[in-house]
């Protein structure tokens, strides 16, 4: 760790997780490869590991929801389409929360990095953009 | 010209990237692209960097984006590099 602070390599590390967090979103297990600083690593990473790595995260994403759905007095059987949207909703086991909630049919997705600022850029526009504000 | 000019601006700051568009002038709403050397088109990464330059305003100068990106990796010993900036 000091190594990699002081040969400045917090950046080739953060580009080098990246890597392999979008690579754990298409297939199995990946290989996790960073040299820098000194420090050589050459691993296997399962998307089972990763999962339990950021199970808090997951669990937390479920409450959010669930949180929402409380907050709107709405069931899951009364919401007619989901849109998963932002890089996370690329994440098999974020997907497979919503799957389970809502069922594949009612899931819709798309433009995973651009649609939140299209959207935001449209509710800017409609007459009244208060409404929307939480 | 067959649309007005948009009368809004949406900004999705995220933590990894930034992302603009805009709406208002037309249907539906477009993205900003952002170009030239370095440019990573409309996924703007949420980046930083300042290095000390005496030649600039207040000595610090500053880049952001790709273009930060780029200024870190040429001179990583020399800048401060600034990601994650809502955290």
């Amino acid at each position: 760790m000091i190594a990699l602070i002081e040969n400045e390599q917090g950046f080739p590390l953060y580009e080098a997780v990246g890597q392999i967090k979008r690579a754990l979103s298409a297939r199995d297990e990946a290989q996790f490869f960073f040299s820098g600083g000194g420090v050589d690593i050459n691993a296997v990473v399962s998307r089972h590991a990763f999962e339990q790595w950021i199970a808090d995260d997951l669990r937390r994403i479920e409450a959010a929801m669930d949180a929402v759905l409380v907050k709107a007095t709405l069931a899951a059987a009364d919401i007619d389409r989901v849109f998963l949207t932002g890089g996370s909703s690329l994440i098999p086991a974020i997907r497979a929360i919503f799957e389970r909630r809502f069922g594949v049919d009612r899931l819709a997705t798309g433009g995973e990095l651009t649609s939140i600022a299209h959207g935001l850029a449209l509710i800017g526009s409609e007459a009244n953009p208060a409404e929307w504000s939480a | 010209m067959t649309e007005s000019a948009p009368t809004a601006l949406g900004l999705d700051f995220g933590t990894t990237n930034t992302v603009v568009a805009l709406s208002g002038g037309g249907d539906g709403s477009r993205l900003i692209s952002f170009e030239g050397d370095d440019a990573t088109g409309e996924i703007f990464r949420s980046a930083l960097c300042f290095w000390e330059d005496a030649d600039v305003r207040f000595g610090v100068a500053s880049e952001a984006g790709p273009w930060a990106i780029a200024e870190y990796l040429q001179s990583p010993l020399d800048s401060r590099f600034v990601q994650s900036i809502q955290h």
